[in-house]
């Protein structure tokens, strides 16, 4: 029956049948690629999350962090957990990665590797996805001014209070720079503090158009060994 | 190009759909674990630092 087909079909017929055999794979292909984006790539970051949060916990348990040159630590290593009561849903222990590339977004909230680390005077400065790949901060519009941000490090637990934010061009690398509202002096007065936390991810959610960034000031500091900030226990 | 795959495909119904699946199966994992990975850092779609 197969070959009674094959000769019935003119050339024209079949190479119309293969072209829509074509199509219709790449329509597939097409759609298979939204899942991956969607769900795979969550599914993916939340096995990575989980590894460097452990990596993280015993680096708190153990090791000491002022082995690393210049206390700064090595691309890749989560340094850090992150808390955030008004995203308490994605940003609940998040590991904060050192680095911004794809492979340490992929695992947490990445650390601008240039900036300054919690609880020293400059700009701590963070990014993460607020679609796909785990989307820390896919809430991202819910914060608020006055909301706090928690970081446990090895040494201190670092409560930081969101100030203000601003929607910014790709290119805005002012927004991370130690005095941001100095180098830039058209985005508003400077924040009392020296010591700030950015956190900037994408805008809109589902494209890479601009970026969004909101600052904040610290705090407090206090030790690791103590009793956890009351926003966190 | 489906329906000469499914020709070439030896055994009968049964051990062909079985052979289909698989090779479905190798063909996504493919796709998600390589080709969509390579493709996404050639797109400008989920760039979230300055």
């Amino acid at each position: 029956m197969g070959a009674q087909r094959k000769s019935a079909r003119s050339p024209l017929a079949r190479t119309i049948g293969i072209c829509g055999e074509v199509l219709v794979t790449l329509g597939v292909i097409f759609a298979l690629f939204v899942v991956y984006q969607v769900w795979w790539t969550n599914v993916s970051a939340s096995a990575a999350a989980n590894q460097a949060r452990s990596q993280a916990q015993s680096l708190f348990a153990g090791s000491d962090p002022a082995a690393w040159p210049n206390g700064v630590p090595p691309v890749g290593e989560p340094f850090a957990l992150m808390y955030i009561p008004r995203l308490k849903a994605k940003v609940w222990g998040t590991p904060v990665v050192q680095g911004v590339d794809r492979p340490q977004l992929a695992s947490g909230i990445g650390h601008y590797p240039q900036s300054a680390m919690p609880d020293q005077v400059g700009n701590f400065a963070v990014a993460g996805h607020r679609a796909t790949n785990g989307e820390p901060f896919a809430d991202f519009d819910q914060l608020r001014n006055g909301d706090k941000v928690i970081v446990r490090t090895a040494q201190f637990w670092v409560v930081y209070e969101l100030k203000r934010d601003k929607i910014v061009a790709p290119s805005d690398v002012w927004v991370i720079q130690p005095q941001p509202f100095t180098a830039n002096n058209t985005a508003g007065p400077p924040l009392p503090s020296d010591k700030l936390i950015t956190l900037t991810t994408c805008n809109p959610r589902w494209a890479s158009t601009q970026r969004w960034a909101y600052w904040g000031i610290q705090l407090a500091a206090t030790p690791a060994s103590g009793p956890a900030p009351s926003e966190v226990s | 190009m489906y329906g000469w795959i499914w020709r070439k495909l030896p055994g009968g119904t049964a051990a062909k759909a079985g052979q289909i699946i698989g090779i479905m199966v190798v063909v996504i994992a493919l796709l998600f674990l390589w080709v969509f990975p390579w493709i996404t850092s050639h797109l400008p779609i989920d760039q979230v630092t300055v």
